[in-house]
């Protein structure tokens, strides 16, 4: 499963970044979420919307062998994970983060921000 | 003490002459009387303005505010107020508007910005988090809106949100605007002008703190809940591609368009200037506040004899005002027209209104061809709307006059041409032509900041006894306006009083709402989770009706001899009937404006010339207003 976005139906209005951030932290922090938009105003007008397509490259690149893949979506072995940060350097989309305790976070295709985005520019294929 | 749940629970101080920071913790009771947002807005500005002062002078303050709604997670939680002592009667003037930088400021850790004072030299103020500094603004003095706020972004982060203000603010002209989001505006009552005064150029705010909310999971679930209603509305699905510019066909079949500066009220070119229009002609994205489900911002390009642009909009007052009162013909007109309000800062609105007035005055002979350097300005030309905005923005010639607005600019011209200065209170007239809507000419009349639509849109229950929100009435059979005749107007304006602005001051819009009728119970329960506080939407009601008692104190006691002759329109509505379309022959006479007034004081607890009874203020609890009776 990745998280699939279609840039000319984002509306710029951020629900996609706090629907994530609840779901995956429990507060209301848009500034950490999983998923980044960015405008590109006046000119040309249009939203750019970043997303974890489970590309892969975090897992390949981590010393520890601490991300796996499990039902569709990479997750992270906070067990095996030495915080070395070297997996969100390498995010390729920049959409990982690393958490208040100090572990990377990235999407596990959980889908909540798809199904509040009012313009439905986010799908799960 | 209790932590104060959907508050970020400070408020940030700035004395702007003396260059001095104040962070302070936000006053429960201030939260729990007024709630935020226009609520708070109005108390501040009551309790600790100095009465009497100068409304371009270091005395007045400029107050932003959010509400214990805004940032959170439900829809349409974008909002920040902003208010002034008005530099156009000396009375209460506020706007608001959506994007993104409430929200931003609560993250930051304020709910609420008051500013004192006058900068010694133009300045920013940069708030991230906590660390809040005044730095230089040289290099943005002089630039347009969107041509700050980009430098502004370049310079300080594209995670910054911004509001700047143009060289409208910085002229002092009357009708200037707070601008946002590359199309957002806090645009009417000169909330620009007087941040214009203070020489702040642009505020920038940067948070990550989240704001706590007193039962996160419950807000988290409800606030699921509301999106998928809003998903379920027919509404969400058929208002939304267009926006409020949406409802242009519907107020010239209803007679309300306000067309050459208000003589008439339908312009046989709508739909060439219609959401349909704005879709077809100029869309590139539409374009969202914080957590809106219904983007009504519509971005677009257009490209005119005069140039290109990018704009936000336009939205349906600025077709209003261009479109109809200045007789804009094509939408790549008004667009162009939105586009140079924006980058120069000016209220569309009443920009609008004053450039239809000189048009017109222009026609008639009150103005002559040699004021406007022998130009010959016309309505339907937006080579000379472009030629009076920039004379306005940059108070040049006429335009120094027509920046004063247009209460002042008939005062200056003579010749009865008071009689179509479309205003109250000195505040321009907004997108809603009332010869045939008494209900809509009673919220014209009676809103405090002056002739503003917001406060009550009370067409609907003109032209239908059941009124009903717009997705509602554009679905409907149509009947015609004033259908229902002016019995039960006055409640009927009264309960959207207290019912609308309910919305400014709990810090979100009112949109979903009035569009598309998202029912408004679902914001006592979100309300209860985020805040802790079981108060129902009768309750809420009361605390709006409150915050409306207080802005009439405030200008009962700022404005000389405030009173019922401030809440009269302009003697075109009662004199001259409308010379065609729909509602041809339609007028209301000083008779019925005076029926309409009388049951409006009545009810609310006023007496004969407008006043608050000192014990309509003690039931509603405004015992500071009391106080300062002798």
């Amino acid at each position: 499963m990745q998280l699939v976005a279609e840039d000319k139906k984002c509306t710029g209005c951020r629900v996609c970044l706090m629907a994530c951030s609840l779901e995956n932290s429990g507060e209301e922090r848009p500034w950490d979420a999983l998923i980044k938009v960015v405008a590109h105003f006046p000119q040309p007008g249009t939203y750019e919307v970043l997303t974890c397509d489970q590309c892969g490259e975090c897992a390949r690149c981590c010393p520890e062998g601490a991300i796996y893949q499990d039902g569709g979506a990479y997750r992270v072995d906070k067990v095996r994970c030495t915080r070395c940060m070297v997996c969100v350097d390498a995010c390729v989309k920049g959409v990982m983060r690393v958490s208040d305790g100090g572990y990377p976070v990235k999407c596990n295709a959980c889908g909540v921000c798809q199904e509040f985005c009012p313009a439905r520019a986010l799908a799960l294929a | 003490m209790d932590m104060l749940y959907g508050y970020a629970g400070r408020i940030l101080r700035i004395d702007l002459s003396r260059g001095t920071i104040v962070n302070q913790e936000l006053d429960r009771g201030l939260a729990e009387k007024y709630l935020g947002g226009r609520g708070f807005v109005a108390s501040i500005l009551f309790n600790e303005l100095l009465s009497g002062c100068d409304p371009l002078g270091e005395d007045n303050m400029v107050v932003i505010a959010t509400g214990p709604l805004t940032g959170h997670f439900l829809p349409g939680s974008g909002k920040t107020h902003f208010g002034c002592k008005s530099p156009v009667n000396h009375g209460y003037a506020d706007s608001n508007m959506g994007g993104h930088f409430g929200p931003a400021l609560k993250s930051a850790g304020f709910d609420t910005v008051v500013l004192t004072g006058i900068c010694p030299r133009p300045s920013v103020i940069v708030i991230d988090n906590h660390d809040v500094s005044l730095v230089p603004a040289d290099e943005y003095w002089g630039k347009g809106t969107l041509t700050a706020e980009k430098m502004l972004k370049a310079d300080l982060g594209e995670d910054f949100e911004i509001i700047t203000i143009g060289p409208a603010g910085e002229n002092l002209v009357k009708f200037a605007c707070i601008s946002h989001d590359f199309g957002r505006q806090g645009g009417r009552a000169g909330v620009g002008t007087v941040l214009g005064s203070k020489k702040v150029k642009a505020i920038a705010v940067r948070g990550s703190r989240p704001v706590p909310v007193y039962d996160p999971r419950g807000a988290y679930e409800k606030g699921k809940q509301m999106y998928r209603a809003i998903f379920a509305k027919p509404g969400f699905v058929s208002w939304t591609p267009y926006g409020t510019a949406g409802i242009t066909d519907w107020v010239n079949e209803v007679g309300a368009f306000p067309t050459r500066n208000f003589q008439t009220s339908y312009a046989e070119h709508h739909a060439a200037i219609n959401g349909q229009a704005v879709r077809d002609r100029l869309l590139i994205t539409d374009k969202g506040c914080f957590c809106c489900p219904i983007p009504c911002g519509k971005y677009g390009h257009t490209r005119t004899h005069l140039g290109d642009a990018y704009v936000e909009g336009p939205e349906y007052e600025t077709i209003a005002l261009f479109g109809g009162n200045c007789e804009l013909k094509t939408i790549e007109d008004v667009a162009y027209a939105n586009h140079l309000c924006d980058e120069l800062g000016l209220d569309t609105i009443s920009a609008g209104g004053v450039i239809g007035f000189v048009l017109e005055c222009l026609e008639k002979g009150i103005v002559s061809s040699q004021q406007v350097g022998e130009r010959a300005l016309r309505f339907g030309d937006l080579e000379s709307v472009s030629y009076l905005l920039h004379e306005i923005a940059y108070r040049r010639g006429i335009g120094d006059v027509l920046a004063e607005g247009v209460r002042f600019a008939a005062g200056r011209f003579g010749q009865g041409s008071d009689r179509f200065a479309i205003q109250v209170k000195g505040l321009e007239w907004s997108g809603y032509e009332c010869r045939n809507a008494p209900g809509m000419m009673l919220a014209y009349m009676t809103c405090d900041v002056g002739a503003h639509h917001n406060r009550a849109w009370a067409l609907g229950h003109d032209v239908s006894e059941d009124g009903g929100s717009v997705h509602d009435l554009l679905s409907r059979q149509q009947e015609s306006l004033g259908v229902s005749g002016i019995e039960g107007k006055a409640a009927k304006v009264i309960a959207l009083q207290h019912a609308r602005p309910l919305f400014d001051a709990l810090g979100i819009c009112r949109l979903q709402w009035v569009e598309i009728g998202f029912e408004v119970q679902h914001y006592e329960d979100i309300f209860r989770r985020i805040t802790g506080h079981r108060c129902t939407w009768e309750e809420l009601l009361r605390i709006s009706e409150r915050i409306w008692n207080l802005t009439r104190c405030f200008n009962v006691r700022e404005i000389d001899g405030f009173g019922r002759s401030w809440d009269y329109p302009p003697a075109r509505f009662s004199e001259e009937p409308i010379p065609s379309g729909p509602n041809k022959g339609r007028l209301i006479s000083k008779a019925v404006l005076d029926r309409l007034l009388d049951e409006y004081y009545q009810l609310r607890g006023w007496d004969s010339n407008g006043i608050p009874r000192p014990q309509t203020l003690k039931d509603l609890g405004l015992e500071e207003v009391l106080l300062g009776e002798p």
